[in-house]
């Protein structure tokens, strides 16, 4: 416990993104898909949109980044975590 | 691997203005990785409000003013989070390519459109707006000029130009006055019922 830093953080975020099991796609869009997930925790279900930055443009990316800005404006906090960028 | 080289950083801003409107979608988390993002989000497990036109070919009016109910209140609370949605719709339709089109990029990513109005449950009581992928947050006095939404639904060519240029918080009220005759009309008119009408101003005409 002695050891902070990246290390821990990385365990912390790594465990956000699998608290999740990922189900099949309910929408698939050309560049999102939508999926059914489930936390692991209490079993409640979730929307996961997933979006591709493979063939992403800057300014595409910024609409992605918007969206997000403006979800969590419109209804409450939503914490945002970032790997490997 | 992908996670190996790790970066966590906190793009919120804790002292933004914000509410919490019950008809609008939630966003629970965000994940970045290198090559996707993922947006947790609420399930709205009712369905499409267009299935359900289908299915039950057209809604009582009580039923009808109830989802435009819902809407107005989810618009009311975007707007005064100085929100605009931009893409208020009931349908699920192809969207055509249009020359005169401004932003080329962000047109080309809507050719096959996700309804953007969603029971939140089976019981099919709340209607929540979803997909605030053309959302613009406004400041007072800025004037959003982007063209952007479905043809369907936005405002005759002329007029369009008019309202967005006046204030696009009008424009999705004005969506919304599209969309509420679809709910009531019969399915035979629907299927007769093409962009060319649409845009002429056909449906401003019927009775709701």
């Amino acid at each position: 416990m002695s050891r902070m830093g990246p290390a821990t953080a990385e365990c912390c975020a790594v465990h956000g993104l699998n608290s999740y099991h990922l189900f099949f796609s309910l929408f698939r869009g050309s560049f999102a898909r939508v999926k059914l997930a489930i936390r692991r925790s209490d079993s409640h279900p979730f929307a996961v949109k997933i979006i591709r930055k493979k063939h992403l443009s800057q300014e595409a990316m910024k609409v992605v980044y918007d969206e997000i800005t403006i979800l969590q404006k419109v209804r409450g906090f939503a914490s945002v975590h970032v790997f490997a960028l | 691997m992908l996670l190996c080289t790790f970066l966590h950083c906190e793009l919120t801003h804790p002292f933004r203005l914000q509410i919490d409107h019950p008809n609008c979608v939630r966003l629970y988390d965000t994940f970045e990785t290198k090559h996707k993002v993922y947006m947790i989000m609420e399930l709205m497990s009712g369905g499409e409000v267009f299935n359900h036109i289908c299915e039950d070919g057209s809604f009582s009016e009580q039923r009808a003013a109830r989802i435009v109910r819902d809407v107005a209140r989810a618009l009311q609370g975007m707007h005064s989070a100085k929100v605009v949605h931009r893409d208020i719709k009931v349908s699920f339709c192809f969207t055509v390519l249009f020359s005169c089109v401004v932003n080329t990029l962000m047109w080309s990513s809507m050719l096959w459109q996700p309804e953007n109005l969603l029971y939140a449950s089976a019981d099919k009581k709340v209607v929540k707006v979803a997909d605030f992928g053309l959302a613009k947050m406004k400041d007072r006095g800025v004037i959003l000029k982007t063209a952007c939404g479905t043809p369907d639904y936005v405002g005759m060519p002329d007029l369009h130009l008019f309202v967005q240029l006046l204030d696009d918080r009008l424009l999705s009220c004005w969506a919304l006055c599209r969309s509420a005759p679809l709910l009531q009309l019969p399915r035979s008119w629907r299927s007769n019922l093409t962009t060319k009408h649409v845009t002429c101003g056909a449906w401003v005409s019927l009775p709701m």
